[in-house]
């Protein structure tokens, strides 16, 4: 559905992207994460037709953003990081105005408006100022402005800045259900617990750069050169370290209040074989768990924090 | 929600669809802006005040002019003066928080923008005028204006309103940044000064509407400037605001210029039909015919010392042979030498004109002659210095170089003539102001100190990229402490 090839642009002397490739399939939410200042806004207005490229091109719905971009904005809703509303005019003006900017006309209009505001859940502010709003509220009008026109696309640069917690929550739960609609979803942000749990796919750029992209599992992989475990004890045992230490493929031992982690990059049978041993060497053996990786781990992995 | 029914939203006033959703923005927007109530009961307070005070000091027969004359200055600074200012900080405002962007996500062009700027502040000025009518009417009944008077104000007034409102949209549309906007309203300001200083005389003199000729043929320049330059006005505007371009719009400033010609010719051909001498009133037409003037040097100066919007950036990527046009040369070599034949055979024509009314024509003629061919030779002359120093940096020094070039000549031409006359020394003399030395005849003058704005602002703009580049270089040479922590 995106597809983005060789996307380069510079700002003066100041080279903002660096052949920028990816693809976000149909109907897949993916996050595009990176520092600040790594490309990602630049990035996201070049699919927005608001910026053009120095170098490359990228095709929304098989249609160019640079050539086409007529078409390529019936397409996508863009939500910015900034929200763009009006002075002097009311939420159900503004989401009225978008709607009849969009083509949308009588009932056809309404009917719309009534749905984007019932699904964003604006029903008891419409008739308030959009300048008095809070901000996840104006995230909210934000979020129905790019949905008026029913977009198959939905570039969305840093939703969940500056919102609290509870705003951040409602916020992930209205994206799972725009997803689950079949709507192609690119979530750039920099705050990454709040993509681990939405996204399929991932890229990840630094410096005008991609450092990776692709599925989160397989990311995951690809980074992972083995896998971390914690093993606790019923009480803390001094010789577990050295015993850890003498296994095959086990690295990085830590010590914690009532066991160890460790990293072990041998594959699952190797695994099984190890487990085995510590039960069998009379460890007092309360829990053995894999840790997972967040996205946070990856992106910290993968990113070395150079400015842009 | 049911499907049959749509829910209405009790709050929001439904305005047809055949609207422009951008004028039912506007119009929303305007309708609650404080600046709109303040404008009308200013304009009902000062209406009320004038009254009075005619009333109270001038008992002669001609009251009703006065109380006329003092309603054209009022309704001159609201409606020329103050509503502009709005429309501008309007386009700004949009500009600046983005809002802008995000209607060209809508599929909006660059006319629809334009044009949907215009309404509220069209709308506030057309409510003032209104609003003037009863005190208007209470003139009448004192004696000394006709109906038809009060006609040709309204309607003048109504005139120049959508000038300076178009005018101002364009304007609105320069920068992005503070400094850009700020100069860009200094600017305006010292163009609504000297456009108000003509206009305004008419009020403080208390001259007569229509006495000394037709009252068509006295609104008949103010008719012709609003013709010819609204068009150019909002083309520029749409330019700069849609996905095309720039500021260029060569080809409707040549149909402007052509047809503003015509438009002078019936002025003409029905003034000598009418036996009416040009005399008195062909300052008010070398007025318009400068008025083009001043706004090719306007868009020129402005091609190059403004970069184009982010969106405009567009049309220049997939159009490389646009860029040389766009961003270095203005409007164009060509396109600019037809346009200075235009503009050449109107000031021939207008000069000779004014040379077969006065007994001195032989100056005018010569210095007609003299201005055609500078200003034939001047923009490739312009380009070509362009091009010879290769920087944009230097283009507003090329500009001002050209202007005070043709000052200069002007003046030592009209010393050594033993025939010397004021009116063609005031005519490139942006201080004058005396009617009777031309003063109303400045604008290429003007024009002369916009280029030099406009070096001003391009300069300005270059050391403040020097200086950000500079930054961001000193930034990204610092190791950063928080990417080692």
């Amino acid at each position: 559905m995106i597809e983005v090839q060789a996307l380069q642009r510079t700002f003066g002397k100041l080279n903002a992207l660096e052949d920028v490739t990816f693809e976000c399939p149909a109907a897949t939410i993916t996050g595009f994460i990176g520092p600040n200042g790594a490309g990602k806004t630049t990035t996201l207005r070049i699919l927005a037709t608001l910026e053009v490229a120095d170098a490359g091109d990228a095709r929304i719905g098989g249609f160019s953003v640079l050539s086409q971009p007529r078409e390529v904005v019936r397409l996508l809703g863009f939500m910015p990081d900034f929200l763009g509303a009006y002075p002097n005019m009311t939420v159900v003006e503004c989401l009225d105005f978008y709607a009849r900017a969009f083509g949308l006309k009588g009932s056809a209009r309404r009917e719309r408006l009534a749905d984007i505001i019932d699904f964003v859940g604006l029903d008891p502010m419409v008739d308030r100022l959009v300048t008095k709003l809070s901000k996840g509220m104006r995230q909210r009008v934000s979020l129905a402005r790019a949905l008026i026109h029913d977009p198959e696309v939905l570039l969305l640069d840093e939703p969940a800045s500056g919102l609290d917690p509870r705003a951040r929550r409602e916020l992930r739960e209205l994206l799972k259900i725009l997803a689950e609609q079949g709507r192609t979803i690119l979530i750039s942000s920099h705050i990454l617990h709040e993509l681990t749990d939405l996204c399929d796919r991932v890229v990840v750029v630094e410096a005008g750069r991609v450092l990776t992209s692709g599925r989160v599992q397989d990311v995951e992989r690809a980074l992972r050169r083995g896998r971390s475990l914690k093993v606790r004890l019923l009480e803390s045992d001094e010789r577990l370290r050295r015993f850890l230490l003498e296994q095959p493929h086990v690295q990085q031992v830590e010590l914690t209040l009532d066991g160890a982690t460790f990293g072990f990059e041998g594959d699952e049978q190797e695994q099984v074989a190890l487990l085995k041993k510590l039960f069998e060497s009379g460890f007092p053996i309360r829990e053995v768990r894999e840790l997972e990786s967040t996205l946070e781990d990856l992106f910290l992995e993968l990113t070395k924090g150079q400015l842009q | 929600m049911s499907k049959e029914e749509p829910r209405s939203f009790a709050n929001l006033v439904e305005l047809p669809d055949f609207i422009s959703p951008l004028t039912i923005k506007e119009l929303r927007q305007g309708t609650r802006a404080h600046s709109a109530f303040s404008f009308c009961f200013g304009t009902l307070l000062l209406g009320t005040v004038i009254l009075f005070l005619v009333q109270w000091r001038d008992q002669s027969e001609s009251s009703g002019s006065t109380v006329l004359g003092l309603l054209w200055i009022l309704g001159f600074c609201v409606n020329v003066l103050l509503i502009p200012t709005l429309a501008l900080q309007s386009v700004t405002r949009e500009i600046e928080s983005g809002t802008h962007e995000l209607l060209l996500l809508t599929g909006a062009s660059g006319w629809n923008l334009s044009v949907g700027k215009i309404a509220s502040p069209l709308a506030l000025a057309i409510v003032n005028l209104i609003l003037i009518l009863p005190f208007a009417t209470f003139a009448y009944f004192q004696r000394g204006v006709s109906l038809e008077d009060i006609f040709f104000i309204e309607l003048e007034l109504l005139l120049l309103s959508t000038f300076a409102i178009t005018g101002a949209i364009f304007l609105g549309c320069i920068g992005l940044h503070r400094t850009t906007r700020w100069m860009a309203r200094i600017g305006a300001g010292i163009f609504g000064l000297f456009f108000a200083g003509y206009y305004l005389g008419r009020g403080f003199n208390l001259m007569r509407f229509g006495e000394e000729t037709s009252p068509w043929l006295n609104i008949a320049p103010t008719l012709i400037l609003t013709v010819s330059c609204v068009p150019v006005f909002l083309a520029a505007a749409q330019g700069r605001l849609g996905r095309t371009g720039s500021f260029d719009t060569p080809q409707l400033r040549l149909v402007a210029v052509l047809v503003q010609q015509v438009l002078l010719g019936v002025l003409i051909w029905s003034s000598q039909y009418h036996l009416v001498s040009l005399s008195p009133r062909s300052e008010s037409l070398v007025l318009v015919t400068s008025c083009l003037i001043v706004a090719h040097f306007v868009l020129a100066a402005l091609c190059f010392c403004c970069g184009p919007l982010e969106p405009a950036k567009r049309s220049i990527a997939v159009f490389p042979a646009r860029v040389s046009r766009a961003l270095l040369l203005g409007p164009g070599v060509h396109r600019g030498m037809l346009l200075c034949l235009a503009m050449a055979g109107e000031t021939l024509f207008v000069l000779m004109l004014l040379g077969n009314s006065r007994p001195t024509g032989s100056v005018h003629l010569s210095f007609g002659i003299l201005l055609s061919i500078f200003f034939l030779v001047g923009n490739p002359l312009w380009a070509a210095i362009l091009g010879l120093l290769g920087g944009r940096r230097v283009a507003p020094v090329a500009g001002i170089l050209f202007g005070l070039l043709v000052n200069w000549i002007a003046i030592l031409l009209a010393a050594v003539s033993p025939q010397a006359d004021p009116s063609p020394i005031g005519m490139l003399s942006p201080f004058t102001n005396d009617l009777d030395q031309g003063g109303d005849l400045s604008w290429p003058g003007f024009a002369a100190l916009f280029v030099v704005f406009a070096a001003l602002l391009r300069l300005i703009r270059t050391e403040r990229e020097t200086r950000e580049r500079s930054r961001l270089r000193q930034e990204l040479a610092r190791p950063s402490t928080e990417a080692a922590s």
